[in-house]
């Protein structure tokens, strides 16, 4: 039996379903976006798939812009929650519940 | 390709990333004044940058290069963020000064963002647009944050940023669909290869691909039923910030949502266009009813931003290369939708004072103690609501009568009916400012800085120059081509 | 036939380890967790003749950002009885319906062409030297974009997290 895209992207989808599944059922802030950087990894299996199977390398290219994006939204996303932490030692977000309304 | 051509293409906002470093090492060199200095230099960039973007709308060179695809309608764009960002840059001075967080990062991070709106709107190539957004919006993740030691700060971060990223990968998994299917992501390329990708048996795939990449926008935007986080980050960021989320990352998000929009999403035929009534009329409705339940000025703001998303979407459904007018109706609505909302912001910021928030009773006596400041509120409250002669009426003239002509009835029927009941909110503060008594000490005596009346005075004379005067803002819209 | 085993040693790995990421309570299990499907993806990267994204993969992605990751779990160091498996009301509900309105797009997506073996790729396909080239000629100005983006990014953890500006 070979591998297909298909098995490829069934794969990338799971991936990605399991990631927003955690984003949107988890309330722990950490874990939330650990699943978001779940969603971005399987968005790379898909775009290397897609490249692999058209022989483009244009997607090899797309992933490493993702892997950079990912790199900073890391940076800034632990800068916020460390900063959450020093005003109120939780990272739940559903103890943040200042804004209402 | 021609660098020197491309320099001199972007030389607006290569001027800027230079004042956002010079003003990053600034801080590092200087203890006392750097903050009135490194206000000075973003504001001196960001005007140069709206200069020579105008220059370039004269000189109406129309060029691709670099991924990045030049014509009056780029340059327009980008005057347009160019406009919001110095209204944020102004607002922003007393803002900090009184709060004594007047650190030079701010004003670099401000000008990294809006480089990174300039990249997304004049972006042709869809991993360049999505850098574009990622630059635009990881700045604006740490300015929504940027007062710390307070935890709604905190709090409209975290939620921003949290939303933000979930949008990202929903975005990204459609571009990888996207290039997939049509092995391409150039956005002229694809315009062509379109025919032969949706008769083609991976047509599933590319609508799959590019219902992600309108879910990806729709959270930028703030559209409903993606809009849940806009209310909290817009009111726990300060207010300058809100303003810049309100205008400038609105804005950019609409140029590029246009420019996304017309080979995609208008090529794929009639299921979209039902989506995408259905995204307007659920964002303007639902915008305009959560809006009147607000006591807080940022949340009702917030919330009036979501309907005017809506009122803007009114134009998607027809859209395609052969409807010029919407194309300019929205544009117009944008320019004049940056005017009011940052008047209005500026206001606010005023009437919040030293506090954290600003509810509506804050404005309470705002007429007899500054009548100007008073009389210019109400003047953006109207523009909002869409009265006549204000800016406000034209831009919702021009964009449903064209949508009129290419027939969605319906949608400017129901767009007419919420923004009429948007005047309830709109009018309250009006009501509360010119007849209630202010609430000692709520308001202070204290007169307003220079640099807020100098935004409330050029949003006042805009909103009412082009109010009397519609044609003329319309004919540069119109002269800028698609 | 090597090829296939690997594919589904590794695809089950990262699922395994996905499912593992988002229903730990701790946090730091579930980056360690993270780590291992970030690895075992890697391995589907070189699968897909990407070899250099694969060690990138390794190198910042379950290296550094993840190491991040760790950093940031320690130093705000919860403690075991502030730890909850806390979930939104109807979580299984709301996962369930997720995951159904997943199963029929990808059963849209997945079934219309025909499935087709890789084609066979060419030498340059995936070497280094092409993907650096393509990265600054054709792709120069999204590559300086990026630049920025980190520079974004490292001001913007600063101002986040320094205790005094």
């Amino acid at each position: 039996m070979t591998i297909t895209l298909q098995h490829y992207l069934f794969l990338s989808l799971v991936m990605f379903t399991i990631g927003m599944v955690g984003v949107v059922v988890r309330r722990n802030a950490l874990i939330i976006f650990m699943s978001i950087e779940l969603m971005l990894n399987a968005v790379n299996i898909a775009f290397l798939a897609f490249s692999r199977w058209s022989g483009l390398m244009e997607g090899q290219v797309a992933v490493f812009f993702v892997l950079a994006v990912a790199a900073a939204e890391a940076g800034v996303g632990l800068g916020i929650i460390v900063a959450l932490y020093r005003n109120k030692p939780t990272v739940y977000v559903d103890d943040l519940r200042l804004l209402r309304g | 390709m021609n660098w020197f051509q491309f320099l001199g293409l972007t030389l607006p906002w290569l001027i800027v990333l230079g004042a956002s470093l010079t003003v990053l090492f600034l801080g590092t060199l200087m203890k006392r004044g750097a903050h009135a200095v490194s206000m000075a230099i973003s504001l001196l960039s960001l005007v140069a940058a709206l200069f020579l973007s105008w220059q370039h709308w004269v000189a109406d060179v129309t060029v691709s290069m670099g991924m990045m695809s030049f014509g009056r309608m780029t340059f327009l764009g980008w005057m347009v963020i160019a406009i919001a960002s110095i209204f944020t840059v102004l607002l922003s001075h007393d803002y900090l000064a009184r709060r004594k967080l007047g650190h030079p990062e701010y004003y670099s991070l401000i000008l990294l963002s809006t480089v990174g709106m300039a990249s997304l709107i004049a972006g042709s190539h869809l991993m360049l647009i999505f850098l574009g957004i990622e630059v635009m919006s990881i700045a604006v993740y740490a300015l929504a944050g940027f007062l710390r030691h307070r935890l709604s700060g905190n709090e409209a971060a975290l939620k921003y940023f949290l939303t933000g990223a979930f949008a990202s990968a929903f975005l990204l998994l459609g571009i990888a669909f996207i290039f997939g299917t049509t092995k391409t992501m150039d956005l002229t390329v694809l315009a062509e290869q379109l025919p032969t990708v949706l008769s083609g048996d991976m047509a599933s795939w590319f609508l799959f691909g590019v219902a992600m990449v309108l879910i990806g926008f729709a959270f930028k935007i703030a559209a409903v039923p993606f809009h849940a986080w806009a209310p909290d980050a817009y009111d726990g960021a300060p207010t300058p910030i809100t303003q810049f989320m309100a205008t400038a990352v609105k804005a950019a998000a609409f140029f590029a949502l246009l420019r996304v929009a017309s080979p995609l999403v208008v090529a794929v035929g009639p299921g979209w266009a039902k989506t995408l009534w259905l995204l307007s009329a659920a964002t303007m409705i639902i915008g305009n009813l959560a809006a009147l339940m607000q006591d807080n000025l940022k949340r009702m703001l917030a919330y009036s931003s979501i309907a005017h998303a809506g009122y803007a979407l009114v134009a998607f459904p027809t859209l395609s290369t052969q409807t010029p007018e919407l194309v300019h109706g929205v544009i117009f609505y944008l320019i004049a939708y940056t005017f009011m909302t940052a008047g209005s912001f500026a206001i606010v910021a005023f009437a919040q004072g030293q506090g954290e928030s600003a509810d509506v009773s804050h404005v309470a006596g705002l007429a007899k103690r500054h009548p100007w400041m008073a009389a210019s509120f109400t003047i953006f409250l109207l523009s909002l609501t869409g009265f006549p002669p204000t800016l406000g009426f034209f831009g919702k003239y021009f964009l449903f009568s064209g949508a009129i002509k290419n027939g969605s009835i319906g949608l400017v029927v129901l767009a007419l009916l919420s923004s009429a009941v948007s005047a309830y909110y709109y009018l309250r503060p009006i009501v509360v400012m010119y007849f209630h008594e202010s609430r000692e000490g709520v308001l202070e005596r204290t007169s307003p800085a220079t640099s807020l009346v100098a935004v409330v005075t050029i949003a006042f004379l805009a909103i009412l120059y082009f109010g009397i005067f519609p044609s003329d803002l319309l004919a540069i819209v119109q002269r800028s081509g698609m | 036939m090597l090829e296939t085993i690997l594919f589904y040693l590794f695809a089950a790995t990262s699922v395994t380890t996905a499912l593992l990421v988002i229903s730990r309570v701790n946090p730091l299990m579930s980056a360690l967790w993270l780590v291992v499907c970030l690895a075992s993806s890697a391995g589907l990267f070189a699968l897909l003749s990407a070899p250099f994204l694969a060690i990138i993969q390794i190198l910042v992605y379950a290296g550094a950002v993840m190491v991040l990751f760790l950093f940031v779990i320690m130093l705000i160091d919860i403690s075991k009885e502030a730890l909850k498996p806390r979930v939104v009301r109807f979580a299984k509900v709301v996962a369930v319906s997720i995951t159904g309105y997943f199963t029929v797009i990808v059963c849209i997506v997945l079934w219309r062409p025909s499935f087709l073996p890789a084609p066979l790729a060419d030498a340059a396909y995936g070497d280094v030297k092409v993907l650096g080239k393509m990265l600054l000629t054709d792709y120069a100005v999204p590559f300086e974009l990026a630049s920025l983006l980190l520079l974004a990014a490292m001001i913007g953890a600063v101002v986040m997290g320094k205790k005094k500006l």
